[in-house]
C-alpha cells in the first residue's frame, strides 16, 4: 500500500521510466520492430502525462529545460525527488 | 581467411613474466553466438522494475533470489 499520492506518482514515474530505457535498448538492436516502437511511445506519453501531474502538484523533478517553474521559482523547495522515501 | 594467429609459439604477455602455453593446433578463436531476441510480450511497469527487466525471456533469477523481491 502506498503512503501517499505522491509516493504513488514517484513510483509511477521510475516504473514507466524503467518500460521506456528497456525499450530503448531493445530498439537500438531492433528499430524496425513497429510493436516495441508502439510501446516505447504509448509508455513514454503515459510518462510525460504523470511527469506532467506530478510536477505540477509537487514541483519540478529536475532542474533545467525539462519542467516549467512556478513562480517563485520551485527547485529549490524541499523536498527534492532523491530525497522522497 | 585469415589466420595470423600463432598457436604453436608460447606468448609471453606483454610487461609480464607470464608465459602462454601454446593451444592443439588449428584452435580456433573463441566466437559467440546468440538467439535473436524477438518482442512479444512484456511483465507489468511494477513488476518489471522489481525485477529488473521487462522481457520474460530474459528473466534468469539467481537460485538465491527466487521468492525475494516480490
Amino acid at each position: 500500500m502506498k503512503i501517499n499520492d505522491r509516493d504513488q506518482l514517484l513510483d509511477e514515474i521510475r516504473q514507466l521510466e524503467f518500460m521506456a530505457v528497456e525499450l530503448n535498448l531493445y530498439l537500438d538492436n531492433n528499430p524496425n520492430d513497429q510493436r516495441a516502437v508502439r510501446d516505447y511511445n504509448s509508455f513514454t506519453k503515459q510518462l510525460m502525462a504523470v511527469k506532467d501531474e506530478y510536477q505540477r502538484r509537487y514541483g519540478p523533478l529536475s532542474n533545467f529545460g525539462t519542467a516549467l517553474s512556478q513562480f517563485p521559482w520551485a527547485w529549490i523547495n524541499d523536498p527534492w525527488p532523491w530525497d522522497i522515501d | 581467411m585469415i589466420d595470423v594467429y600463432e598457436h604453436d609459439q608460447p606468448i609471453s604477455v606483454l610487461g609480464s613474466d607470464c608465459i602462454v602455453l601454446p593451444f592443439p593446433p588449428n584452435s580456433k578463436l573463441a566466437r559467440a553466438f546468440f538467439v535473436v531476441q524477438r518482442y512479444t510480450t512484456s511483465l507489468p511497469p511494477s513488476e518489471a522494475l522489481n525485477r529488473g527487466t521487462m522481457f520474460p525471456e530474459l528473466l534468469t533469477p539467481w537460485p538465491s533470489h527466487q521468492g525475494k523481491g516480490m
